[in-house]
């Protein structure tokens, strides 16, 4: 990968070893993807912001755990989607968040507009984040969850299957069915 | 990166039009977020490094949370040592008057000893009171204290006689008179003195005991305990008994303010959302906010915000 020309897994090394500056290259390269991966399967920025953070803790964390042999972003997005289902989960089993405040809003709402864009052009850019956004919350959650991985991650077929713990095949099966649904849904927005 | 998709599974238009819709969307995670992680990335860093130093020890390491945490256990227990202390002094009540000398020494002859022997022979002041006894002076000034334990116990004591045979219908100055040394015998004859003494003592402990239970199962005590645990089903059990949300501990902190100490973003919104007032602030005047700005916390201002928080 590269903006520097090193790879992620010798940047995460070199954290391992104690290189600061490392991580936080790697955090540089890989902030939006973990980010969008996340905001897109939650639909909610808030909790998308507690994830991100519960995520790269990890990898701080066990830097040293990681297996040179693996490749850096197949672990990073294992973590991200580990920490995503068991916030899922706690939703679930806890206090209805719902009631208190952290419903779901609709990423088009909080979207920010870019400083030197005029009122027209940030109108544009938000109908057109909008659409993305209602496009992929239709989805159902496993193809939302592979297409992402797999075009957002930049994950191979295989790769995501090891990530999702699914078939090669049932992999397969939900990117071509995610892709059809996104096809007709971002149509009707054109 | 792996840059394409596999040959097995080729490139779609749909994945470039999603990538393009991607690129415009201008939503970006929070700078607080990227703040943190960096920070803590910088953190492990340096207690690896500590860590892998002779000695090992990671100075200041999480400094952050248990300061407040020692402080309040430290107040908890001085509050809760003030609460239960007095009991065992109570209750203060004056000596009974000292008898004339010829009746004490006419009761050192008389009267056996119905206690274990005192540690201290009764000084002039002590025959007000004191058993007549056959140990000679203070081994220490420790015993010697202990002695004067004594006295106060007897003082007492022979104010209570002098209450119940008031009660009973006996002249004042034979109730003072049963208290006296005279009286031993008939005190020899009457145990139960000597036990309602022991119960007496025992009475604050066993009340302290109590204040302490109930100290334990205060609703109010336990939402705080929920709250700055983050334990939301023992947080909901404290909430569904209509406890008083604004319940402060030692240090004038409520439960939304240990929560939000603790880093508890669901507690405190759990709080909130039932009617936790956003803006009581601890004994110093430091604010649920204040704390989570502190800790950029990003979600729980924002829910703090949410409910009017100041």
């Amino acid at each position: 990968m590269s903006d520097a020309g090193e790879s992620d897994e010798a940047l995460i090394a070199r954290y391992a070893r104690g290189e600061a500056e490392a991580f936080a290259q790697l955090y540089r390269r890989h902030e939006l993807r973990i980010w969008r991966y996340l905001e897109r399967n939650v639909g909610n920025r808030a909790t998308a912001d507690e994830l991100m953070q519960e995520v790269w803790f990890a990898v701080a964390r066990d830097a040293r755990r990681f297996v040179p042999e693996a490749r850096f972003t197949t672990w990073l997005f294992t973590i991200a989607r580990n920490r995503m289902i068991d916030a899922q989960r706690r939703q679930r089993r806890q206090v209805s968040l719902e009631g208190v405040g952290y419903e779901a809003q609709p990423v088009i709402g909080q979207l920010t507009t870019e400083p030197d864009v005029g009122p027209l052009a940030a109108a544009v850019v938000r109908e057109q984040a909008g659409a993305l956004n209602e496009a992929m919350a239709q989805l159902p959650r496993e193809q939302r969850d592979a297409f992402l991985l797999h075009v957002e991650g930049e994950l191979s077929v295989e790769e995501v299957a090891t990530v999702t713990q699914s078939s090669f095949e049932a992999t397969k099966s939900r990117l071509r069915y995610a892709r059809s649904r996104l096809r007709e849904l971002l149509s009707e927005h054109a | 990166m792996n840059g394409l998709p596999p040959e097995d599974f080729g490139p779609d238009d749909v994945d470039e039009r999603y990538r393009q819709a991607s690129s415009r969307d201008p939503s970006r995670p929070s700078a607080a977020v990227r703040r943190a992680v960096l920070a803590h990335a910088e953190r492990q860093v340096t207690a690896a490094r500590w860590a892998a130093s002779p000695g090992g020890a990671v100075p200041g390491r999480r400094s952050a949370w248990w300061r407040p945490a020692v402080f309040g256990t430290l107040t908890a227990a001085a509050l809760a040592g003030l609460l239960i202390a007095p009991r065992f002094f109570a209750p203060h009540m004056p000596a009974a008057p000292a008898p004339p000398a010829a009746e004490v020494s006419l009761a050192q002859r008389q009267a056996p000893a119905v206690r274990p022997a005192p540690l201290a022979t009764p000084s002039a002041a002590d025959t007000s009171t004191a058993e007549p006894s056959e140990a000679g002076a203070p081994a220490s000034p420790g015993m010697a204290r202990a002695a004067r334990g004594e006295r106060k116990v007897s003082g007492a004591t022979a104010e209570r006689a002098k209450r119940a045979s008031e009660a009973q219908g006996e002249p004042a100055d034979l109730a003072g008179e049963r208290a006296s040394p005279a009286a031993a015998e008939r005190r020899a004859a009457a145990p139960d003195v000597l036990s309602n003494t022991a119960a007496l003592a025992a009475a604050p402990r066993a009340q302290g005991g109590a204040a302490r239970e109930a100290l334990d199962t205060d609703p109010a005590a336990e939402l705080r305990r929920a709250a700055q645990a983050g334990d939301l089903p023992g947080l909901e059990r404290a909430l569904s008994a209509q406890v008083d949300l604004n319940g402060r501990d030692a240090g004038g902190r409520t439960a939304l303010m240990l929560a939000a100490l603790h880093g508890r973003t669901a507690a405190v919104a759990a709080l909130l959302a039932h009617g936790a007032d956003p803006n009581a602030a601890d004994a110093r005047g430091v604010t649920p906010l204040q704390v989570a700005a502190a800790a950029q916390e990003p979600q729980m201002v924002a829910a703090l915000k949410r409910y009017g928080a100041r």
